[in-house]
């Protein structure tokens, strides 16, 4: 005949635990993996100018471009805070016009894992643009048109620090190419003021 | 004649069997835990919030019970936290050192993620943590 010795109220609370802390571990491993793909998600991107169209009409040049940016990461957990820019017009490799920032346009929106954010533009540049471009393209010359973009990223880290991507792009007639040039780190000082970060 | 049979499973019997092994175990449980805790947190926000703190007291009480010796809970706090944090750290950094990272990035992702741990962890939460640690071995003590 045999009789059930029950464990000790220790005992149950040990193997509790021991439950407990194996569940968290476990359940923390898909967090741990997640959050490795963080960084080569950054760099994987994507900006793309889906088109870009120009009319010079002797006052100015009218600017449309439209940009598509992607997710090609499989990070899950990146938004869209802000996107801004400024433009140049590039007459030679030695001259370009700088043309200002970009008109402001709220935009914010996640960044899920082979997700897109879509944007467009419409405004005009410089008469003395005008005058320059159509002065360049009667002498047989090429005008390119340069974005600078800096897309900046809403991330876990914004308690401590911005996070954004820089992009180049350029175009002269239809959709342009744009090419991510680095990664900013801005650390946050409690005092005040702003700190430098790694590029990547 | 009775034969008493034991409920327990022959693993759990072995690391039950003695106090020093069971103190080892839970110590090092009580790590992993804390990691976890941390870990889950920092990875979404880079803060702690009240209910990832009171996880983490929840977890602390119930360790410092299962050590039930104020003495021993008192160390096992601390070698739990040792351990928790070395683990949280090296996951954290795992990108700078896997060269993941280009230079200077990976110097000031390691010293961020330094911030992010100091900050999480020192001064208030480790003394409240140890409290609570100690709060259990008295409950333990008393109750089981």
């Amino acid at each position: 005949m045999t009789a059930s010795v029950a464990m000790s109220r220790r005992d149950q609370l040990t193997i509790l635990f021991i439950l407990v802390a194996i569940t968290a571990a476990a359940l923390n491993v898909m967090g741990t993996v997640n959050y490795l793909r963080f960084y080569p998600t950054l760099t994987k991107l994507q900006l793309d100018m889906t088109s870009f169209q120009w009319n010079n009409t002797g006052e100015a040049i009218e600017i449309t471009a439209s940009f598509l940016i992607r997710n090609s990461g499989n990070y899950d957990g990146l938004n869209l805070k802000s996107f801004e820019g400024v433009f140049n017009i590039q007459l030679s490799p030695t001259v370009t016009m700088s043309q200002g920032s970009i008109p402001f346009k709220r935009l914010t929106g996640p960044l899920d894992p082979g997700g897109t954010v879509s944007t467009s533009y419409k405004f005009n540049s410089t008469a003395e643009a005008a005058r320059r471009v159509r002065e360049t393209i009667d002498s047989g010359g090429e005008v390119k048109f340069i974005f600078e973009i800096d897309m900046i990223l809403l991330t876990f880290l914004e308690s401590y620090t911005g996070v954004s991507a820089f992009y180049l792009c350029e175009a002269s007639q239809g959709p342009g190419t744009c090419e991510q040039r680095f990664i900013t780190l801005t650390t946050k000082i409690e005092q005040g003021g702003g700190g430098g970060g790694g590029g990547a | 004649m009775v034969e008493a049979r034991n409920l327990q499973p022959t693993q759990l019997r072995w690391v039950l069997a003695t106090e020093k092994r069971r103190a080892i175990f839970i110590v090092i449980l009580w790590g992993v835990a804390l990691a976890s805790i941390y870990a889950q947190a920092l990875y979404q926000r880079s803060y702690m919030t009240i209910y990832d703190q009171a996880a983490i007291l929840v977890v602390c009480l119930a360790a410092g019970a299962i050590m039930v010796d104020f003495s021993r809970a008192l160390l096992g706090y601390i070698a739990s936290m040792a351990i928790g944090l070395v683990l949280l750290f090296l996951t954290v950094t795992l990108p700078s050192t896997l060269g993941a990272l280009p230079s200077p990035a990976d110097v000031v992702v390691t010293d961020l993620w330094v911030s992010i741990v100091f900050k999480a962890v020192f001064p208030f939460p480790f003394v409240v943590f140890l409290i609570a640690s100690l709060i259990g071995a008295g409950l333990g003590e008393s109750y089981l």
